[in-house]
């Protein structure tokens, strides 16, 4: 389910290319045409997986798995299963490649809040994948209508216009079809609908964010809204309203098996600067794995980098070494807080024993130097 | 009406077309690449530019190449500190220490999806213009799958960002030209803040 429109069929775009002439639509597709979609897409996840880094950690992968094989056991469909795979990468979206591979980025693992949020997620992709919509898209592509127009300009606006406008209609029915069965695929598996809306209105909010912000979504409004009245009318039809959302223990239960995606997220959205998004997620991590140095040095990286200032920062940094006093980059980040600060007594303390914890450590070539203007 | 001057008149009707073109290609070209040499003067910079390297000029950048641009060139910019990075939301600001600097280079290279592959070879600290900098060597591949590899200079100067690159094809072109690239980084001048 990605929040920014229609995944499938942006992605066909890429893959097909715009084919402005072709043969009528043949119902169903050609074998031969399943067969080019497929050495496509391959060809596509093959470049993903290049530019894109994967998240590989065998607890989160089983936890996946065994969602996706719930899910998969209810779905009604004779193509292969599916497979899941996680990208580091802050922006929430999910991916449907044909051949059954789903690709979920740690900001949609974390952006979800229960089970049974990442499960409905996971539904709507799977309908994607089982109901071909990739190939429909892709067979409507290669369909395009007839060109009507004295020039060759005429001919080809009229042409492309009329295949965007189709190809708009195929993507929303199949969002459509996607929320709609997915709903009915996670409820099968004894998922709770009900907590779709939140996930929903979770996107909603985010979506409404200032642009440029850490938590906006670049989707239209009017589509998530749409998208969001669709599933409420489905879910308001579900018997028993509200009594299957998922409890506090059961959130907590949902947020250790993501644990290593959350510190991932948090990572991913550190580099890109993304601060409010990188607290959220350590927040979340720090909240089921407390005891992680790494994830309060991480902390204390998103306060001194952000907005929360070098004493909470400092104080975070001291929490990471009292939980593991070997932590060479809590030394070191000390350190830097009171070199730039002008203490350099106290930095030269933190930077000799970060040196000597991790003599071979990245950026120690930067802490001798500074260490040297201390020493001055 | 002779072959010869049939021809002749074709030639007649299509001289104005011709020379547009050529008009075209040649004041194109003017226009973009320049030969240049001897001591480049900037408002916030100079450097010695190598014999035989053109010189393209844009509002951004500064870009000097002996053999074109995809084969190996030296980039040079001085960006103002509120200018954001294209694929981070981060910039650099003027209290960042060198490695500090470095980290939103780095993290700005690994999302920026034209850079694959991306291997950091060294980090570390450099005087840039006689100013305390960074200087990093990494390479990657281009979106054509060429192994490019990149000396990489910056620094903090009077409200800017300065950095001045070294990006070259990896096999034969990176290593031919690099002492050539560090002479010019040894040559560059930025005058004081004041």
């Amino acid at each position: 389910m990605r929040p920014i429109g229609c995944l499938t069929c942006g992605m066909l775009l890429i893959w097909a290319g715009w084919c402005g002439a072709g043969a009528a639509a043949e119902n169903p597709p050609p074998a031969s045409l399943e067969k080019r979609l497929w050495s496509m897409a391959l060809e596509a996840q093959k470049e993903q997986e290049r530019t894109a880094t994967l998240l590989h950690d065998p607890g989160l992968e089983a936890f996946l798995q065994q969602v996706a094989a719930r899910l998969w056991a209810q779905a009604e469909t004779d193509v292969p299963p599916v497979s899941l795979r996680v990208v580091q990468e802050a922006v929430p979206d999910a991916q449907a490649y044909p051949n059954g591979v789903i690709y979920l980025t740690t900001g949609m693992l974390a952006h979800a809040r229960s089970e049974d949020q990442l499960a409905m997620i996971v539904a709507h992709e799977i309908i994607h994948y089982a109901r071909r919509h990739a190939l429909a898209a892709f067979s409507r592509l290669q369909a395009a209508p007839a060109a009507k127009g004295d020039t060759f300009d005429q001919r080809f606006a009229s042409s492309f216009f009329a295949a965007k406008r189709e190809f708009a209609l195929l993507c929303e029915a199949s969002e459509k079809q996607a929320d709609r069965e997915g709903l009915a695929l996670m409820q099968a598996a004894g998922y709770c609908a009900w907590e779709v809306m939140p996930l929903l209105l979770a996107f909603q909010v985010a979506q409404a964010q200032q642009p440029g912000s850490d938590s906006a979504l670049p989707v239209q409004a009017d589509i998530l809204k749409k998208r969001y009245e669709h599933l409420k009318t489905l879910v308001d039809r579900t018997p028993g309203a509200g009594a299957c959302l998922a409890s506090p223990d059961a959130r907590r239960a949902y947020l250790k098996e993501i644990a290593p995606a959350l510190l991932a997220n948090a990572r991913s959205a550190l580099q890109q600067g993304r601060w409010a998004a990188a607290a959220e997620s350590i927040d979340h991590y720090l909240s089921v794995m407390p005891g992680d140095p790494r994830a309060h040095y991480m902390l204390g990286e998103i306060q001194s980098r952000g907005s929360r200032g070098t004493d909470q920062a400092l104080a975070t940094y001291q929490q990471a070494i009292s939980l593991d006093r070997s932590f060479a980059p809590a030394y070191r980040a000390i350190g830097l807080i009171h070199f730039k600060e002008g203490r350099l007594r106290q930095a030269r303390r933190y930077f000799e024993t970060s040196l000597a914890l991790a003599p071979q450590a990245l950026e120690n070539e930067y802490i001798r130097g500074y260490l040297q203007l201390c020493r001055d | 009406m002779s072959r010869l001057s049939a021809c002749r008149a074709k030639a007649d009707r299509a001289a104005p077309w011709l020379a547009a073109a050529v008009f075209i290609a040649i004041s194109g070209c003017a226009a973009v690449w320049q030969p240049t040499h001897g001591r480049l003067e900037k408002p916030g910079w100079s450097m010695q530019i190598p014999a035989g390297w053109m010189r393209l000029t844009t509002p951004s950048y500064d870009m000097f190449s002996k053999d074109g641009p995809y084969l190996q060139y030296i980039l040079v910019q001085d960006r103002p500190l509120s200018q954001g990075f294209q694929f981070t939301r981060r910039t650099v600001e003027a209290d960042m220490l060198p490695h500090e600097m470095a980290r939103v280079i780095i993290d700005n290279l690994q999302a920026d999806p034209q850079v694959r592959d991306f291997t950091l070879l060294a980090n570390g600290p450099a005087m840039v213009g006689g100013r305390p900098g960074f200087k990093l060597i990494y390479t990657y591949q281009d979106r054509q799958g060429v192994d490019m590899q990149t000396v990489y200079y910056g620094t903090v100067h009077a409200a800017h960002f300065f950095n001045l690159r070294y990006t070259a094809v990896q096999r034969h072109y990176f290593p031919a030209d690099q002492d050539t690239f560090e002479q010019v980084a040894q040559s560059l001048h930025l005058p004081s803040d004041a």
